[in-house]
């Protein structure tokens, strides 16, 4: 772990805000390192809180609990993530305490801040390897592509955790004389929504009742042994962490 | 296939009646061979009809597709709208599910659908592609692409469609993601082929990536290819390597991030590829439109591919080999490279560093946007715009967490050293990048160029101005005040023999955000989604 330069800067900056006696001085310097390694890059809200895609943040009022909310749970619908799980309660009220610090901030200062910080990262939860290789993004097609977990993947085949059969592909014949294996999802908005499983990844297709022929128990789909996408070390690997996953 | 319009026939380049392809045509030059409306007519101009879309947040970004009289357009959130094309009105509305609990930097805009055999296809801000029966706006199907919650990433672009495929790219350049371009069949939605950009173990190029670097290392395809059916080949541009400022972690050149590559278009087999910029540490990105047209160099006839970067360089190669003619510059405020050699190499890099503020131009927003350039046959003029600013820069190390942001570093807009910020729109000569006229505006121009054959270049500002410049002097003919800034792309069509002009208005989009770092009054510039379509006034009405 490298060791961070302080973000010395921050501190009379501090000293300028009434917020500077409630604040400890290194919550401060650990709210500005974090905006600096997750808040402030690229696109999203500047050096110093100084505006790009997201909003500028700097010589702006919020209330703290506000701003631990919009950290925390992200704005569903806009380009706010949310950092609960890639940051601790602890750090998240920090970040909170660093933007709020931005108030009264003038310009030069906010940029001056942003030099004086040091590099690091933020914090990320270590990873099963097996849930690793069941969203290996490098393979292209994985398991997570048909199989929804712990909010990721396409619910396409059936939950790991708790399979059942009503993700058993059928066989629809349409009229034209196309026959494919499916999983039927039901009917939405008058048509019939299948994916059909002849994709890779697996097409979602809405067909009108004029469409098909028929729709038959059983198909010819076989589901992937994992052969050519993941080596035999690996699926055990996945199912050690499918097995641990399904005693939570 | 391409329906063609007898207008069309003459030159596959130039669009007629239909404006059928993202690009104009799948040359992208986004001229117009209508010629009804002219540098002597143009001031007469008015509004024929508008669409409100009632999608603000983004802006509309969108290249509107025109066929027999029917537009297509969609706004940031997916809806699409099929339109009577000569006064507006609704034909169906298409609607996409956008999943409520989702967040991603990318967007939400999108820039246009494809259309063909039938169907519409477009890119969805969650990394689908939907197809909708033409006729209907009835969803036909859908395909994910990647679970965008995982990659970080989706499609803003607007597909293109070639011989029997839709092809689409993704966003997720500044996040650790490895990017690609995938075809899908039109009419089945299965994936026909998938082009990594990043080349995996025991593939050439991969070498160019040390250690794990080449998993997250970027190299998205964030917006739409060109075609040349003659030799087969779709032209892409791939973006930026992530870590943007960062490149410590992924040495070498990094193939094939800030490169433009020949696909051939039935298999996604790698013909060719032209790297601006090895191992970028800028953000400058190699993604912006390719424009194919055929030019003389030093006497000879050669077919061409212009690119111009967003680190302000255009690069003309030759499209059947990729091999270099050319680079020009279309800002004077460039500092990032002393300039390119003889043989396209890069000369004297000045890159970004640890701990240590630099002053670097362009800026990180580009020294031209996405928004497209034109290409005019009867001028012989490239029409591109131009940014002056500068950025100063902080690199920095990060930790790449699969589809989340890698950017590594931060930076603040500065004024270029002049301290005369401001936007242009230049001609240029294609091939040696000699400007023939320049038309200043006080803030970057961020919409697409539309030339037309009345000798007229038609764009807007992010002041809410549409106006009309003379192809030939840059003289402003005419100008319309449509109320709210313009981050998309202009089209011209005909319904029955009327030509038509239609703006895109509404300002949005991540730089409309940035530009309030050096001019703080745009931060109050109102958004908005409205078309507004012009045309002459018909006698006697």
């Amino acid at each position: 772990m490298r060791r961070w330069n302080w973000l010395v800067a921050a501190l009379p900056l501090a000293a300028q805000t009434p917020l500077a006696g409630q604040v400890a001085a290194g919550q401060l310097e650990e709210g500005a390192r974090i905006f600096q390694q997750g808040c402030a890059v690229g696109y999203c809200h500047g050096a110093g809180g100084a505006a790009s895609r997201g909003p500028r943040l700097r010589g702006r009022t919020f209330a703290r609990d506000y701003l631990i909310r919009t950290v925390a749970n992200g704005l569903p619908g806009t380009a706010m993530p949310p950092f609960k799980g890639r940051l601790k309660e602890a750090e998240i009220a920090a970040v909170a305490d660093y933007v709020m610090s931005l108030r009264d901030i003038s310009e030069s200062a906010a940029a001056q801040a942003v030099v004086a910080s040091a590099s690091g990262t933020i914090h990320t939860a270590p990873a099963d390897p097996g849930r690793e290789l069941f969203f290996d993004a490098v393979r292209g097609t994985r398991c997570g592509t048909c199989h929804a977990l712990d909010g990721l993947g396409a619910a396409i085949g059936p939950d790991v955790l708790k399979p059942d059969k009503s993700r058993t592909p059928k066989t629809v014949r349409l009229k034209t004389g196309e026959s494919f294996p499916g999983v039927v999802l039901g009917t939405e908005g008058g048509s019939t929504v299948v994916y059909d499983l002849t994709g890779d990844p697996p097409v979602r297709r809405s067909l009108l009742a004029t469409e098909i022929a028929a729709i038959s128990a059983g198909s010819v789909w076989k589901h992937d042994t994992g052969r050519g996408r993941y080596s035999a070390a690996e699926m055990r690997q996945i199912e050690a962490f499918l097995t641990k996953a399904r005693g939570r | 296939m391409l329906l063609c319009a007898p207008a069309l026939s003459a030159q596959p380049e130039a669009s007629g009646e239909n404006w059928l392809h993202y690009g104009g045509t799948e040359k992208s030059w986004r001229y117009s061979s209508l010629s009804q409306i002219n540098t002597a007519n143009v001031k007469r101009l008015a509004p024929a009809w508008m669409l409100q879309t009632g999608d603000p947040d983004g802006g509309l970004q969108v290249t509107p597709i025109v066929e027999n009289g029917v537009m297509y357009l969609s706004t940031s959130r997916n809806r699409v709208y099929a339109i009577d094309a000569k006064n507006g009105a609704e034909l169906w509305q298409y609607r996409y599910e956008v999943p409520k609990d989702f967040t991603l930097i990318y967007g939400p805009w999108n820039r246009g659908v494809a259309i063909a055999g039938g169907r519409v296809f477009m890119g969805t801000i969650d990394n689908h592609v939907v197809a909708l029966d033409q006729k209907t706006g009835r969803e036909l199907w859908r395909v994910q692409i990647e679970d965008s919650r995982q990659c970080g990433c989706n499609i803003t672009a607007a597909p293109l469609v070639v011989k029997g495929l839709v092809v689409t790219g993704v966003t997720g350049g500044d996040s650790a993601h490895r990017g690609y371009v995938t075809a899908l069949d039109q009419k089945t939605g299965r994936v026909a082929w998938k082009f990594w950009t990043i080349p995996g173990p025991g593939e050439p190029g991969h070498e160019t990536w040390a250690g794990d670097s080449w998993k997250f290392g970027g190299g998205s395809s964030w917006m739409t290819g060109s075609y040349d059916a003659e030799l087969g080949l779709i032209y892409w541009s791939i973006g930026n390597p992530a870590a943007d400022f960062h490149g410590a972690s992924r040495a070498g050149k990094n193939l094939y991030t800030d490169s433009v590559v020949a696909l051939e278009a039935d298999t996604g087999k790698l013909r060719w590829y032209h790297q601006q910029i090895p191992h970028d540490v800028w953000d400058f990105d190699t993604a912006y439109e390719n424009v194919l047209l055929d030019a003389d160099v030093k006497g000879t006839r050669r077919k061409l591919l212009v690119n111009v970067n967003k680190g302000g360089i255009a690069f003309v190669v030759d499209r059947t080999n990729g091999k270099f003619i050319n680079a020009w510059h279309v800002v004077k405020n460039l500092n990032w490279v002393k300039g390119v050699s003889e043989t396209g190499e890069l000369v004297g890099r000045n890159e970004p560093e640890v701990g240590k503020t630099k002053v670097l131009c362009p800026s990180i927003g580009g020294g031209r946007s996405w928004n497209q350039a034109a290409y005019s046959p009867r001028t012989s003029l490239f029409y591109t715009t131009g940014i002056e600013w500068c950025q100063e820069v902080t690199a920095q190390e990060e930790k790449p967490s699969e589809g989340q942001t890698y950017f590594g570093g931060t930076f603040k807009l500065v004024a270029p050293p002049d301290k005369d910020p401001h936007g242009h729109l230049g001609a240029y000569d294609p091939v040696t990048g000699k400007r023939q006229w320049t038309y200043r505006s006080k803030y970057p121009l961020l919409a697409s160029q539309l030339a037309t054959a009345g000798d007229v270049v038609f764009t807007g500002d992010v002041e809410g101005n549409f106006f009309a410049l003379d192809a030939r002097t840059g003289a402003r003919l005419w100008n319309f005040q449509t109320g709210s800034g313009h981050r998309g792309s202009p089209i011209a069509y005909s319904v029955a023999g009327r030509m038509y002009v239609a703006a895109p208005t509404g300002l949005g989009s991540a730089l409309a955000g940035l530009m309030s770092q050096l001019w703080p009054e745009t931060e109050k510039f109102r958004g908005g989604s409205t078309l507004v379509v012009f045309a002459l006034p018909e006698e006697g009405k």
